[in-house]
């Protein structure tokens, strides 16, 4: 017996010069109390299946259905394209089952919460509509579901906005809500893809605890396997609107039948891997201690600082790659604009050798719609060589078929590029002046988890043919683990840790990187299951004196709380942590050789 | 060209409208026989006829050259004004905007300043001086209209210079003033021609209420606010003769909003992608 089984779903947009088929004939069924993953890339038409279920798609849409059952009753999905008497009739049911019987959760908890509206007054809202209570039997559930989703003190909780959460808080609140009246479908629709790794991994282990607990079946739809490889029993891979392949998490992982799926099981298991190799060359660009404070001045409060990056010192050698990875809001951006110099440091310097280029994260926003291809890449060449026209178009003629474009498109607008080619162009700009240093913010973060395998291996072999260094950052472990040989940790605008990447994932040293490395997403269904429950933990503001972690620290010690610590240094391996200090860690003989005090 | 009619039926409207008047305020005072001063007491206050399609006002002046003549004084007004705010407004937005901060602040209080000096005031100093002409009138409505472009322009500008492909050319080494006129200016002109087309009409309207009210333009210049005005004395009699030229002026200005009206949806239908 199936709690949802769903038989040839199709939905079609309407369009006034053409109709384009998002979803095409897709048939699965749920169990009571399965976790099931729907796992395909950006337009594969996973979203706009679920919203279908749901009824949520706009009138453009044309949803036809063979059959939908959810336990007993049968949904016309297709009566949303009737007359207006089915619409109305519609309506009225899916009223009753939408957050009674089935409900969602989005990606965007932000997006998703009404930001006026005090979040115990939005739980207490759900709960009222869908059951006869008081006022007081609402608050009471309200914070026992609070309670439930892992959030300390409920009772306060209860009278802040939204916006006096951090990501992670919004995304329990969202949950708590689809939870309020005890659903027995609930569908997550890519429920960790705009949260932090640490407090990806603590919602991930929330939903897996709801699931064991309460018996609610979930639908998790996803673009990235592992964290459908945490969560699930079972997992459907979508492909331009169909289902390709479908089974058991384990059958998915060993034995990949279609050839989509193995390429996302490969690309994932791939990015395991480490960077490998040893730079040895010179030391080609150099921070020291450099500090960003952004103003922000107000006539009616005073000057209020606020430093996104603290005393960074760091070198990159030629030829190598330095990985930074951090949360956001941990400075990495800031430190990236640093070092392209497209921000000045307010105090502390950054010397260099060679030009700096960089690559963007968005690579669409860093184009001027206005301009072709062509014109974007021969900008550059414009303002730093003395190159005629004639040598500039040569120039791009050779960069094109580097990256992977055809010449040919060079007179093409950057819209008419998909996401990845538009990175591809993005790299192009960056190399086209042969600059030392290339930064890349978060090259890779926006785009499918194939085409990223495709861009990183990109960015690897042009740098082994062209000797480059990168500076690479990003929110993704598993990314910088691919990418870098050396990394460093930052966290609130400090880098904690650094030192070589192997030696940092094998052994880390700072509390915080060792909290960060746990909650890494193996692509493989067995150890992601073994692995430690991470910790929830709240998310309290750091002290104004002190170690920035001392509030979520497992080792803190008393000094902690009232000085910052230092940056220690061993060989390769720096570490700001008392932890590793001569004062509190007792005197040390000269060939004394550190190990992890953790 | 047909599609497009379609997809844009009130910019068409409005584009044939503004054709044909124009076409019309150029044409008509050219190859008329009458001129729009010559007085004749033996035709006064005729009704429409073939000779006067419009008919005569009270000094048998042909109301339907004098029509168009005024048509045309709008025409200049408002077209130029649009012109020389539009400049002006852009310039000293986009210059405050990009170079931001201090300067900033000091150049939109200066521009907060000039707008709160009610208008007529200065409008009455000038023609006064001036002589009452289309020049002055001009000089009048441009010395405070281009604020709300200027403030548009800043705008845009604060929001466009953090877009990553400003930082991406400043990385290519483009020099600060090709940045401002080759990546900046021109992402923001699609909302100031909307703003600019709702100026239009405002200019059009400020010189008819300043002809109505009699600061405006000189006797016996013909601008369709005094034809107004003349025909006022007379309304109960020959209600013709204040008609026309309030029709015309409400074809003007419905034409001109038509088109800024297409211009302001494509171009929110451009900003949502």
């Amino acid at each position: 017996m199936s709690l949802l089984t769903v038989k040839d779903l199709c939905v079609r947009y309407k369009n006034q010069i053409k109709k384009m088929e998002a979803v095409r004939e897709i048939s699965f069924s749920v169990k009571p109390g399965e976790c099931v993953g729907i796992v395909g890339e950006s337009g594969s038409g996973k979203s706009t299946a679920m919203q279908a279920l749901m009824g949520l798609l706009p009138d453009t849409a044309e949803v036809s259905c063979g059959e939908l059952k959810l336990g007993e009753q049968s949904l016309m999905v297709s009566a949303q394209n009737g007359s207006k008497k089915d619409r109305e009739h519609f309506e009225k049911q899916m009223c009753r089952i939408r957050g009674g019987e089935m409900s969602m959760i989005f990606q965007n908890p932000s997006a998703y919460l009404n930001p006026a509206v005090k979040i115990g007054r939005q739980i207490a809202e759900t709960i009222r509509v869908h059951k006869q209570c008081s006022t007081k039997e609402a608050k009471e559930e309200t914070l026992r579901l609070l309670e439930m989703v892992g959030i300390r003190n409920p009772l306060q909780r209860i009278s802040q906005y939204p916006f006096e959460l951090s990501g992670g808080m919004q995304q329990r609140v969202a949950i708590a809500i689809a939870l309020a009246c005890e659903p027995k479908l609930l569908i997550a629709d890519e429920p960790t893809t705009a949260l932090d790794a640490t407090v990806q991994k603590q919602i991930l282990a929330l939903l897996r605890r709801i699931a064991e607990e309460t018996g609610t079946a979930m639908i998790i739809v996803t673009h990235n396997l592992s964290a459908a490889a945490v969560l699930c029993s079972r997992i459907l891979v979508m492909k331009a609107g169909q289902i390709i392949e479908e089974g058991s998490v384990q059958d998915i992982f060993r034995y990949p039948q279609a050839s989509y799926t193995k390429e996302l099981v490969y690309y994932a298991q791939e990015l395991q891997k480490g960077a490998g190799g040893q730079a040895g060359g010179g030391v080609l660009l150099k921070t020291e201690k450099v500090c960003k404070k952004y103003r922000n001045q107000n006539f009616w409060l005073g000057r209020d600082d606020q430093e996104a990056v603290h005393q960074v010192s760091m070198e990159i050698r030629e030829g190598e790659s330095f990985g930074i990875v951090g949360e956001s809001g941990s400075g990495k951006t800031t430190l990236a604009r640093l070092v392209a110099g497209i921000h000045k440091p307010t105090s502390g310097q950054i010397l260099s050798r060679g030009e700096i280029q960089m690559v963007f994260q968005h690579s669409y926003g860093s184009f001027n719609p206005r301009f072709t291809v062509e014109q974007i890449l021969e900008e550059p060449l414009i303002y730093q060589t003395g190159d005629n026209r004639e040598q500039r178009m040569e120039k791009i003629n050779k960069m094109l078929p580097l990256v992977g474009i055809n010449p040919e498109e060079r007179k093409k607008y950057p819209h008419q590029f998909s996401g990845g080619q538009q990175q591809r162009i993005g790299i192009a700009r960056a190399l086209i002046s042969d600059p030392k240093l290339v930064v890349c913010d978060e090259p890779v973060s926006s785009l499918d988890v194939s085409i990223q395998a495709q861009i990183l291996e990109l960015l690897k072999e042009i740098q082994d043919r062209r000797n480059l260094s990168y500076l690479f950052i990003s929110h993704d472990l598993n990314v910088i683990r691919h990418m870098s040989q050396r990394m460093g940790v930052m966290y609130l605008g400090r880098m904690v840790e650094s030192g070589i990447t192997e030696e940092v994932y094998e052994d880390p040293w700072h509390p915080y990187t060792k909290e960060l490395l746990t909650s890494v997403l193996v692509p493989d269904p067995k150890i992601a299951k073994r692995k430690k429950r991470a910790l929830i933990k709240d998310n309290l503001f750091s002290e104004e004196k002190g170690c920035p972690y001392y509030s979520h620290c497992g080792y803190a010690l008393e000094c902690c709380g009232k000085e910052k610590p230092e940056i220690y240094q061993f060989d390769s391996r720096r570490v700001a942590c008392f932890l590793y200090s001569e004062e509190h860690g007792g005197k040390r003989s000269p060939d004394y050789v550190m190990t992890a005090q953790i | 060209m047909k599609i497009w009619c379609q997809q844009h039926k009130l910019a068409a409207a409005g584009l044939t409208g503004l054709i044909i008047l124009t076409a019309a305020a150029i044409i008509v005072p050219l190859c008329s026989n009458y001129s729009y001063s010559a007085q004749d007491v033996q035709i006064k206050n005729l009704p429409s006829s073939f000779a006067h399609l419009f008919g005569t006002d009270k000094f048998g002046r042909d109301i339907f050259v004098r029509v168009w003549y005024g048509t045309r004084i709008s025409l200049m007004i408002g077209i130029g004004s649009a012109f020389i705010n539009g400049i002006i407004g852009i310039l000293y937005g986009g210059t405050a905007g990009f170079i931001g901060g201090r300067a900033d602040m000091l150049l939109m209080r200066i521009a907060d300043v000039i707008s709160s000096i009610p208008s007529l005031l200065y409008i009455i100093l000038i023609t006064m001086v001036l002589g009452a002409n289309v020049g002055s009138l001009l000089l009048g409505i441009c010395i405070a209209g281009w604020i709300s472009t200027a403030r548009i322009v800043r705008g845009e500008m604060l929001r466009l210079k953090e877009m990553e492909y400003v930082m991406a050319a400043n990385l290519s080494g483009v020099p600060k003033w090709i940045i401002f006129f080759k990546h900046l200016l021109p992402g923001t002109l699609g909302p100031v021609i909307v703003n600019i087309t709702v100026l239009i009409p405002q200019a059009i309207f400020t010189e008819a209420f300043l002809s109505f009210v009699g600061i405006g333009i000189e006797a016996p210049m013909a601008s369709l606010g005094t034809l107004i005005q003349d025909a006022r004395s007379q309304m109960q009699l020959y209600p013709s003769q204040m008609v026309y030229p309030i029709f015309i002026l409400c074809l003007l200005v419905v034409s001109i909003s038509f088109v800024g009206a297409d211009l302001e949806r494509a171009a929110k239908s451009q900003r949502r992608g």
